[in-house]
């Protein structure tokens, strides 16, 4: 590991992003690109902004599908391009980052091939939507979308971090179970390997990417607990598979005594009142009774603050990784906004339904 | 021109409410005042008083920007709004545009749909077509054969909902089909259903492969020539609606600007108050306007700009023309505050000059002129906005050219090489060491330290002028910028010299000197107690004099001494230009061959204009923002904004 101080490795990329945050959508705007009429008017709205592209790509082509391409690969360009302004082990570290859009693409692939090889569905030209180029690890992504059976998908898959962990899979455990297993097999792969990427950061930033990580794997671990247990009743030990490492949650002895109870009987309080109190807490305060009231409750607190978390890193040491983790925070979180409204609009949906959906 | 930023002056104005349409259209017409909020009035008559701002004006503003879009759509700029517009403003109701344009875009909506079916159809052939190209075989089938019934029309109905290509070999000859492996069970499940034959030994695969990539290409084209028609088709649906949409335009656009104005308006029962600045100049205009449309019955105060605090007062600058693209420089750096000089001016001049000295040369001037004169007349003949290149840096370019022309006839640099003789001395002799005269690097750094010293004095000079107008006496003579700084500068700049004179070996000794560093210094400590004194402030300051005398004394050795140094990067700009083109020089020198050491010459002076011509430019302005600015930019200005007729959001 190179040493470098962290202001001559964050100057020129705090500066770059502070500016690039600076120019993040105004509130003003995602109003008006919520009032929008038409598609039209939607990107006549962000005619000087970062999505401007999505204005002559729309009169090319007429389809939202290829904005939504085209904001994807913007996602890819801006971690490539924060990951060359850093030293390699840094840069290491932004590439482990940008697998996320790596598994995101590599999950609509094999959602392709799960239609149109398993369901005999007709997949048509959404292939073309897709990303195909390389990501980070040598992907075969044709052969993922036209394989006719899983060994080749799993052949195409052969040169990158994913192989073994799909290796377990095959055509009849996809059929029987569904994709939901693979995608978070996928998901626990690319995780792992950002673990192991960041043990080259500085100790202050190990320390806070670590903790961004810990948040991330309790938030997706309270979601599948509840939504794999009550709603497709999976049993224990497939239960514990699915769970992300690191976190609160992953160790503690409440997801144990949680585990133990009959399906009945498992309630958020259970499993929050000592590792998230305050989530407990309001979930109590709120007096929501049925169970899908209080996840979605719960989801909508992980996610407000996990986004305070990003927030605050922010406002601390301006020479740490917290400034490129709330960018690409930022970035994809506007990205989405724009994708839903978006969609909204183009589907005519009311004002208020998008401003629900989008905010 | 004006040497100062315009004279403004606050108008307020109360007319009766019956004539506030009236004038508020006058007021749009002449487009002169920046409205600030009425708060000037005592409290007891805030409460008496409504503001103008309704409901409709986010309505109009959404309406406006779809008819914008629209005209986006049409590649067509946006209607001018005329005086004469303002005549016709009419009250109007909002219902019937919206559902015209609803209408519009259920169309376009329609149209569009129309293109999303074909850009997917053409997708589906691309990646048929990308196959074949890249020799994926292993994803497509090929089938070739024949229907007993043939009935190829019920084949290429049942097909359809997958990509595919059927086409027959001759008029009488088998059909080929081409699809995807991924679809091989419905494909097969259909000809089987329809007993399609297949005879493989009529036609061989790269015969197959041959006639669907020409089949594939015919139907790509179609279908890019489809979309070419549909695309045509909304040009024509809008262009059809043009003359209503430009109608519309001006009545929602007029509306929006009067509610704007509105919004700046506050009523009581009877009548309406509003205020703002305006140029002094045009006030007499204004004022006249105001009255006519009130009918007399109006009652106009100015108050003294002096009462106010400068902040507030907005600001604008005399638009000189030829002077543009320096005044962009100016604004780009920040907003000067009211009543300040207009450095434009000082930039044009020192902005030139040190291009000119940095990237001496008439024959690569005359290049960089003629690309910006090029990329005028582009911009003249409508290339889209949003290039890199602005409009403002293609003029910027040809004053640059021109700079370097005059520099390159001076210094006798005609694209590297001495093709006449310099009017002022040989530049490249200079730096070469093979001029023959009494110039050297040196020579050059010497002019360079001196040309900084003019504008940086040229700057302080600015300060004074802009503190004294504003009475901020203490600073004038106290602070760093101020007549006691400048002494010691002065001070600096005259034992510098002398250093230099002296072949670097010894300092001047003159006993004047001590008396004119020391008093200057000691006169500095002063500052703090005759601000406390003058501003009647308390308490103890003798810590803070001593720590901003420490302070301003440090700024002024170290930051002058930096500031003047700075400006030798000038010289080695310029030093660096010479000795690149001579180095292409010793490059061409290596061939013999004529058309290499052309090739060699022209890709020598492509690289120096590219690179050396961004380069000065950059340190021009870097001097110009850094080193001169801040002696007395003052950028906390607000920008003059009047609502008119050219307003944008």
């Amino acid at each position: 590991m190179s040493y470098r101080t962290p202001i001559s490795r964050y100057a020129f990329i705090n500066a770059k992003l502070q500016a690039r945050i600076g120019k993040l959508l105004p509130q003003q705007v995602i109003d008006s690109l919520i009032r929008s009429k038409s598609v039209e008017q939607l990107l006549h709205h962000l005619e000087h902004t970062v999505y401007a592209p999505l204005d002559e790509i729309y009169q090319e082509f007429g389809d939202v599908q290829a904005l939504e391409a085209f904001i994807f690969q913007r996602n890819i360009t801006i971690h490539r391009e924060v990951a060359s302004a850093l030293d390699p082990d840094y840069r290491k570290c932004i590439i482990a980052m940008n697998r996320k859009a790596e598994v995101e693409n590599l999950k609509s692939m094999i959602r392709l091939y799960f239609s149109n090889t398993i369901k005999g569905q007709n997949i048509d030209y959404r292939l073309a939507y897709l990303y195909q180029k390389q990501i980070v690890d040598e992907i075969d992504w044709l052969q993922i979308a036209n394989a006719s059976n899983f060994d080749q998908v799993k052949e195409a898959l052969s040169r990158s971090i994913y192989h073994e962990a799909v290796s377990g899979f095959d055509d009849d455990k996809l059929r029987e179970n569904g994709l939901f297993t693979l995608e978070i097999t996928l998901d626990k792969v690319r995780v792992k390997e950002l673990r192991n990427q960041l043990q080259r950061l500085s100790r202050g930033d190990r320390k806070i990417l670590r903790s961004i990580l810990d948040r991330d794997a309790d938030l997706k671990n309270i979601i599948n607990i509840f939504r794999y247990s009550s709603s497709y009743h999976l049993p224990n030990e497939t239960l514990e598979t699915l769970l992300f490492e690191g976190g609160t949650i992953y160790h503690s002895k409440e997801l144990r005594d949680f585990l133990l109870l009959e399906e009945a009987k498992r309630s958020p309080f259970v499993l929050l009142e000592d590792t998230y109190p305050a989530a407990a807490r309001r979930l109590k305060e709120m007096e929501i009774k049925d169970l899908p009231g209080q996840l979605v409750e719960l989801e909508n607190y992980l996610f407000a603050s996990r986004k305070e978390e990003f927030s605050s890193l922010l406002r601390r040491d301006p020479f740490s990784i917290g400034i490129i983790l709330s960018y690409f925070f930022l970035e994809e979180r506007q990205d989405n906004l724009v994708k839903t409204i978006i969609n909204g609009v183009h589907y005519q949906l009311s004002t208020s339904r998008i401003r629900e959906l989008a905010l | 021109m004006s040497v100062y930023t315009i004279e403004m002056k606050n108008l307020t104005a109360v007319v009766l409410e019956e004539h506030s349409d009236t004038v508020k259209k006058e007021l749009l017409r002449l487009g002169v005042l920046d409205f600030v909020e009425v708060s000037s009035l005592t409290k007891e008559h805030q409460k008496n008083l409504t503001t103008g701002q309704n409901g409709d004006d986010e309505k109009l503003k959404d309406v406006r920007v779809q008819i914008e879009s629209l005209f986006k759509q049409m590649e067509s700029p946006l209607p001018v709004l005329h005086k004469e517009d303002i005549d016709t403003c009419e009250p109007f109701s909002l219902e019937p545009i919206t559902s015209f344009l609803e209408k519009i875009y259920r169309s376009l909506s329609n149209l569009r749909e129309k293109q999303k079916n074909n850009t997917q159809s053409l997708l589906r052939l691309h990646e048929l077509q990308r196959y074949i190209r890249e020799k994926k075989h292993t994803y497509i089938d090929i089938h070739i054969g024949s229907l007993p019934s043939n009935d190829y029309q019920v084949l290429n109905k049942r097909l359809s909902l997958n990509a595919n290509v059927l086409t027959q070999v001759n008029d009488d000859g088998p059909y080929v089909l081409l699809t995807f492996t991924r679809d091989r069970s419905t494909i097969e499940n259909t000809l089987d259903t329809l007993k399609w034959q297949e005879d493989v030994d009529s036609l061989s695969q790269s015969e197959a492969f041959e006639l669907l990539s020409k089949t594939l290409a015919q139907l790509i084209g179609e279908n890019e020539m489809e979309n070419r028609k549909i695309l045509d088709e909304i040009q024509k649906m809008l262009g059809g609606h043009r003359d209503e949409l430009e109608g519309l335009y001006r009545k929602v656009r007029l509306h929006e600007l009067l509610g704007s104005i509105s919004s700046h308006f506050a009523h009581t029962r009877n009548t309406t108050i509003f205020s703002g600045w305006v140029p002094a100049k045009k006030a007499e205009v204004l004022e006249r306007a105001i009255l006519k449309a009130s009918d007399n019955q109006c009652v106009i105060e100015y108050s003294s700009e002096r009462t106010l605090n400068r902040k507030e007062i907005p600001v604008a600058l005399t638009d000189v023309p030829v002077l543009r693209p320096f005044q962009r420089i100016v604004n780009n750096y920040s907003t000067l505050e009211y009543g300040s000089v207009n450095p434009t001016i000082f930039v044009a001049v020192s902005y030139l000059a040190m291009f000119g000295l940095m990237f001496a040369d008439a024959g690569q001037g005359v290049v960089i002129m003629l690309l910006g004169l090029w990329g005028i007349l582009r911009e003249r003949k409508g290339r889209k906005e949003g290039a890199i290149i602005t409009f403002s840096l293609q003029h910027l370019m040809v004053y640059l050219g021109a700079a370097s022309i005059v520099a390159g006839i001076l210094f006798g640099s005609y694209f590297g090489f001495s093709l006449f003789p310099p009017l002022w001395f040989d530049y490249h002799g200079a730096v070469l060491g093979h001029s023959g005269g009494s110039r050297d690097v040196y020579t050059i750094l010497g002019i360079t330290i001196y040309f900084g010293i003019m504008v940086i004095s040229a700057g302080l000079i600015i300060n004074w002028i802009n503190l004294i107008k504003k009475r901020e006496y203490i600073d004038l003579v106290f602070s760093k910028n101020g007549i006691l700084g400048a002494i010691l500068f002065a001070v600096g700049i005259y034992a510098g010299s002398a250093f230099v004179a002296s072949g670097y070996k010894t300092f001047p000794s003159d006993p004047a000197l001590a008396y004119l560093i020391g008093i200057p210094l000691i006169l500095l400590f002063f500052r703090v107690p005759i601000e406390h004194y003058i501003k009647k402030k308390e308490g103890p300051f003798l810590a803070d004099s001593i720590m901003e005398w420490i302070v301003i004394s440090l700024e002024i050795f170290s930051g002058y001494l930096a500031n003047t140094l700075s400006f030798m990067r000038v010289a080695g700009l310029g030093i660096a230009h010479v000795s690149l083109m001579a180095a292409f020089t010793d490059i061409a020198a290596l061939t013999d061959s004529i058309i290499g050491k052309v090739l060699i010459y022209i890709m020598g002076n492509a690289l120096v204009i590219a690179l050396e011509g961004l380069s000065a430019g950059i340190q021009s302005l870097r001097l110009n923002y850094y080193e001169f600015f801040t002696k007395f930019f003052v950028g906390e200005g607000r920008r003059y904004r009047p609502i008119s007729l050219q307003s944008r959001d």
